[in-house]
C-alpha cells in the first residue's frame, strides 16, 4: 500500500473529517499521530488501536507554533520520520458579518490559516531532510468556489489556505515535498451537523419572518414547508418565524416606515404560511394554537373602513384570529358571527357620529340576549371618544390601532384570563 | 363632455374588479410606482417646498394615476373611467372664480395661486364635528359674528329633539333640516343673512341631503360636501347627492381626504392620490370647488407635519397646473381653550395661504369634541391675513411652519383638548368669556413675537 508504514500527522483528528482521515490512513497501514486540542485525540487513538492500527495521541493547539514544533519533534522521536501532514484543524462558528467581532475573525484565522502555517513550518525540516513529504491542507469550497453567508471569516481562511498551498508548493517541491489542498463541500460531521441544523432552523425561521415582512406569499409557503421538513416544531415556526415577522411589520407601520398595503400583504403571506403550519401544529396537539378571536366591522350606516382595516391588520399582526365583516355591518351580523366562531371580542368602528348609536344598540342587544358577559366589546373610530365608549358600557376603546391592540390584550388578560 | 348621466352609466358598465384588487393592485401599486418613478420625496424639514419641479412631478404623476385607475364604485364593483380629454375638459371648465353667498355677504371664492398676494377666503366652523343640539345655534353665531369669516362650514347634529340620530333613518332628515334651520337662524341673528354655507353635515347618507334642496334650507349660493371615499372610490349615495344638487343648482364640493399610511402609502403617495382625486372628482361630480384634507393615520390632524407637506405640495401642484378652487382644512389635535391650538392653527394656516388653498376650520380636536368656538377661527383668519400682508414667500413660510410645528408635534399623541363651547363662551351674549379671550390675546402676541408676523 502506498501509505503503509508512512508516518502521518493529522491535526484536528478528535472528530469529523480529521478523525476519518486518521482512520483511513491507519487502515491503509500508516502510523498516525492524531492531534487535537479537545482531548478527543485520545479516543481516536484508542479506536484506531482497537482495530489494530498504530496511533499516537497528541494534545495540540495549532495556533501555538512552539507547540507544533514540540509535537513534530515528538512524532519524529517516536516514529523516526514524518511523511505526511494533514492540516485539518479548523473551526466554523456561524456568525453574520454584522455580528462578527474582531476576536471572532482572529480566532478563525488563527486556527484555520495560521495553524496550517505553524504545523507546516514545524514538519518541514524533517521532510526536507528526508527529501520526502506530503502535506495536505484541508481547504473548502467555502471561499474558493462559493461563498457561504455567516461564514465570511471561514471563507477567508479557506481561500487563504489555497493561496498558501499554491505558494509553498512551488517553494518546497525541489525537496521532494508535495503540497496539495483539497476543498470539500459540506460534510456532515458532529461539528457541522449541529451547526447546520442550527443554521437551517435559524435560516428557515429568519426566512419565514422575512417572507411575512416582504409580503411574499410564495416564499412564506415555501419556508413553512421547509420548516416542517427540517423538523421544526410548527408552533415554533409560527411564533419565532411568522409572528416575529408580523411584530416587525406592526412596529414599522406604527413608525410610518411602511403603510397599509404592506401590512395587508404581510397578513396575506402569514395566512398562506399558517395554512401549512397550523394543521401540523394541531396534529401535534390540538389547542396548542388557540388564539383569541375578534369579530370586527365598520358598524351599520358607515362605509368608511380604512381605520377598521388598520386595526384588523394590527390585531392579526399580534396573533389574534380576526373575522373582518367589512363595512356597514348590521349589529345582528356582528353578534351572529361572534356566536358562530366563539369570539372573545366584538369590535366595532365608525367615522360617523350618526353611526355611533348603533354601537350602543350593539351593547343593548347583547344584554337583551343575555350575551353581554360572553364578549368583550371594543369601539373606536373618528368621532368616538374614550368617555363616550365608557358611557355606553363598552369594555374598551382605542384611540388608534396600536392602542386598540394593547387594550385588547389587556382586556383578554383581565376579563378572560388569556 | 361627460355628464352625471354618463357617470351613472359607467358605474353600471365599467370594468369589474374586486375591491381588494383595486385597493392593492391598482391604487397601492400605482402610487408606489409613480412615487418611485418621479422620485417624489417628503422632507420633514421642508414642509413648505420651493421646488416647482417637484410640484409639477406630483401633478403629472397624479394625472397618470387618474387615467390609469379611475374611480371605483363600491355598489357595483365597477370602475368609472375617464379618458384624458374628459379630465382635461374638467380642468378647463373648472371655475376659477365663484360668487358664493348672497347680497352684501357674498364673496368671490377664487382659485388661489402660489404665494398669492390676495386675501384668502376664510371658512369658519368646526367642520366634521358632532355638535350638541343645545349649543348649535350659539356656536354657529360665534363664527358668523366674526367679521373676518367669509363663509361657514360647521359640524352636524348627532342628537335632534333629544333623540340620537342614526344613519339611514328618518331622524337623519330631521337632523339635517334642523342643522340648516339653525344655521339660517344664526346667520340672521349675526346680521349675516346671506353668508354662504357648506352644510348638510348631518346628512351622512343621501337622506338628509335630499331633504334640504330647498331655499328654506340650502340656497343655490350654498354648497354641500361630496366625499371621494378612500381611496379613489365612490358609491351610489355620493352620486345621488351630486345628482340632487346638480339639478337643484347649488354647489357640489368634492371632499378629498386620503389617509397617510393607507392604501396610497406615505406622504408622497398620498400627494399623488390627491391630484388624481381632484381631477377625477371634477370629472365625475362636476364639483365647483374642492376641499383638501390629508388625514394622518394616527393623529388625523391636518396640522401634522406630513399633512401640511401634503397641503403644500398638492396646493402648489394644482395651482400651477390645474387651478381649481381649493379649501385647505385646518384640523387641530388640540381643542379651543388650550395654548397648543394656536401653534397648530398658525402653522397649518400659513401653509395653506402660501401654497394655494383657502383655510377652512378650525375643526378643533379633529371634531371629536365640541371644544371649539368662533374665537380661534378669528385667529386663523388673522394669521391668514398677516401672512399675505407680510408678503411671506415659501422659504419664509417654511422657516415659520417648521418652527411652529416644533412647538406641538411631540404633543399630538396626547393633546390638550381644551374645553367645551359653553365653558369658553357666554352662550346668551355669544361672546368669549374673559379667560378664553385673555388666553387668545396672550397667544396672539406670543405667536406674533415667535413668528415675526403682525397678527
Amino acid at each position: 500500500m502506498k501509505v503503509k508504514d508512512r508516518v502521518a500527522i493529522i491535526t484536528g483528528a478528535g472528530q469529523g473529517i480529521g478523525k476519518a482521515i486518521a482512520f483511513a490512513l491507519a487502515r491503509e497501514g500508516a502510523r498516525v499521530a492524531v492531534t487535537d486540542i479537545s482531548g478527543k485525540e485520545v479516543d481516536t487513538a484508542e479506536e484506531i488501536k482497537a482495530f489494530g492500527g498504530e496511533a499516537l495521541p497528541l494534545r495540540l493547539d495549532v495556533t501555538n507554533y512552539l507547540g507544533a514544533q514540540k509535537a513534530a519533534k515528538k512524532v519524529h522521536e517516536i516514529f523516526g520520520r514524518i511523511d505526511i501532514l494533514v492540516n485539518n484543524a479548523g473551526v466554523y462558528p456561524f456568525k453574520s458579518f454584522e455580528e462578527m467581532e474582531e476576536a471572532d475573525w482572529d480566532r478563525v484565522i488563527e486556527i484555520n490559516l495560521k495553524g496550517t502555517f505553524n504545523c507546516t513550518k514545524a514538519v518541514l525540516p524533517y521532510m526536507k531532510e528526508q527529501r520526502y513529504g506530503k502535506i495536505i491542507n484541508i481547504s473548502s469550497i467555502a471561499g474558493t468556489v462559493v461563498g457561504f453567508p455567516n461564514l465570511s471569516h471561514y471563507c477567508a481562511s479557506k481561500a487563504g489556505i489555497v493561496g498558501f498551498t499554491r505558494g509553498i508548493a512551488l517553494e518546497v517541491a525541489k525537496y521532494g515535498i508535495c503540497v496539495n489542498a483539497v476543498a470539500p463541500g459540506p460534510i456532515e460531521t458532529p461539528g457541522t451537523l449541529a451547526e447546520v441544523i442550527l443554521l437551517n432552523h435559524e435560516e428557515i425561521l429568519r426566512n419565514l419572518a422575512e417572507s411575512v415582512i416582504s409580503g411574499d406569499e410564495e416564499k412564506a409557503k415555501d419556508f413553512a414547508r421547509k420548516a416542517l421538513e427540517a423538523g421544526i416544531d410548527p408552533l415554533r415556526a409560527i411564533n419565532e418565524g411568522l409572528m416575529r415577522g408580523m411584530s416587525r411589520v406592526g412596529d414599522d407601520f406604527s413608525k410610518l416606515k411602511i403603510y397599509l398595503p404592506e401590512v395587508m400583504m404581510a397578513a396575506e403571506a402569514m395566512k398562506a404560511a399558517l395554512s401549512i403550519l397550523e394543521p401540523a401544529a394541531l396534529q401535534k396537539g390540538a389547542g396548542a394554537l388557540k388564539k383569541s378571536k375578534v369579530v370586527i366591522g365598520t358598524i351599520t350606516g358607515d362605509i368608511h373602513d380604512i381605520g377598521k382595516n388598520i386595526v384588523a391588520m394590527l390585531l392579526r399582526a399580534n396573533g389574534f384570529e380576526v373575522y373582518d365583516l367589512g363595512r356597514d355591518v348590521p349589529i345582528d351580523d356582528l353578534i351572529r358571527k361572534a356566536e358562530e366562531v366563539g369570539a372573545d371580542i366584538i369590535a366595532a368602528s365608525t367615522l360617523l357620529s350618526t353611526s355611533m348609536p348603533y354601537m350602543e344598540d350593539l351593547i343593548s342587544l347583547l344584554k337583551e340576549r343575555g350575551l353581554r358577559d360572553k364578549y368583550i366589546v371594543m369601539v373606536g373610530g373618528g368621532p368616538v371618544t374614550r368617555e363616550w365608549a365608557a358611557s355606553i358600557g363598552a369594555d374598551g376603546y382605542g384611540d388608534d390601532g396600536e392602542e386598540a391592540v394593547k387594550v385588547a390584550k389587556e382586556l383578554l388578560q383581565r376579563v378572560k384570563g388569556k | 363632455m361627460n355628464s352625471i348621466w354618463e357617470v351613472i352609466d359607467r358605474a353600471e358598465t365599467g370594468p369589474y374588479m374586486e375591491e381588494r384588487d383595486f385597493d392593492l393592485k391598482v391604487v397601492a401599486k400605482k402610487c408606489r410606482e409613480l412615487v418611485k418613478e418621479y422620485e417624489i420625496r417628503f422632507d420633514p424639514n421642508e414642509i413648505v417646498t420651493t421646488d416647482d419641479s417637484m410640484a409639477d412631478d406630483v401633478y403629472e404623476a397624479g394625472m397618470r394615476l387618474a387615467l390609469e385607475a379611475g374611480i371605483y364604485c363600491i355598489n357595483t364593483k365597477r370602475i368609472i373611467k375617464f379618458d384624458e380629454s374628459e379630465i382635461k375638459e374638467g380642468i378647463l371648465s373648472a371655475p376659477k372664480e365663484l360668487v358664493i353667498g348672497q347680497g352684501r355677504d357674498s364673496r368671490v371664492l377664487y382659485a388661489r395661486g402660489v404665494e398669492d398676494p390676495r386675501r384668502a377666503i376664510i371658512c369658519g366652523g368646526q367642520a366634521g364635528a358632532a355638535i350638541p343640539e343645545e349649543w348649535y345655534l350659539p356656536m354657529s353665531i360665534s363664527y358668523m359674528k366674526e367679521p373676518l369669516i367669509d363663509m361657514i362650514n360647521n359640524g352636524g347634529l348627532a342628537v335632534v329633539e333629544g333623540r340620537k340620530v342614526r344613519t339611514n333613518t328618518p331622524l337623519e332628515i330631521q337632523a339635517t333640516r334642523r342643522e340648516l334651520t339653525m344655521l339660517r337662524e344664526a346667520a340672521a341673528r349675526a346680521g349675516r343673512p346671506g353668508i354662504s354655507f357648506i352644510a348638510g353635515e348631518s346628512s351622512v347618507s343621501v337622506l338628509g341631503d335630499l331633504a334640504i334642496a330647498s331655499e328654506r334650507y340650502m340656497r343655490t349660493s350654498d354648497a354641500h360636501l361630496v366625499a371621494l371615499l378612500n381611496e379613489l372610490k365612490t358609491d351610489y349615495d355620493r352620486i345621488s347627492k351630486v345628482v340632487n344638487f346638480t339639478e337643484y343648482g347649488a354647489f357640489n364640493v368634492t371632499l378629498v381626504d386620503p389617509i397617510i399610511g393607507g392604501y396610497a402609502g406615505g406622504p408622497e403617495g398620498v400627494a399623488v392620490c390627491f391630484i388624481a382625486s381632484f381631477l377625477l372628482g371634477r370629472a365625475m361630480y362636476r364639483s365647483e370647488y374642492h376641499v383638501c384634507h390629508p388625514i394622518h393615520f394616527r393623529y388625523m390632524s391636518t396640522s401634522a407635519v406630513e399633512c401640511m407637506w401634503n397641503l403644500n405640495i398638492v396646493g402648489q401642484a394644482m395651482a400651477r397646473n390645474a387651478p381649481f378652487i381649493i379649501m385647505g382644512d385646518v384640523w387641530t389635535s388640540a381643542g379651543a381653550g388650550s395654548e397648543m391650538i394656536f401653534y397648530e392653527i398658525a402653522a397649518n394656516t400659513i401653509t395653506n395661504v402660501v401654497t394655494g388653498t383657502h383655510p377652512l376650520g378650525v375643526s378643533a380636536t379633529n371634531g371629536k369634541y365640541p371644544h371649539a368656538s368662533g374665537l380661534e377661527t378669528r385667529f386663523m383668519a388673522e394669521v391668514a391675513i398677516a401672512t399675505v400682508r407680510s408678503k411671506l414667500n415659501r422659504k419664509g413660510a417654511n422657516d415659520l411652519v417648521v418652527k411652529l410645528a416644533g412647538e406641538y408635534k411631540d404633543k399630538m399623541g396626547k393633546p390638550d383638548i381644551g374645553r367645551p363651547f359653553p365653558e369658553l363662551y357666554d352662550v346668551n351674549r355669544v361672546v368669549p368669556k374673559p379667560e378664553w379671550n385673555s388666553l387668545y390675546l396672550t397667544m396672539k402676541k406670543k405667536i406674533s413675537d415667535f413668528t415675526g408676523l403682525e397678527i
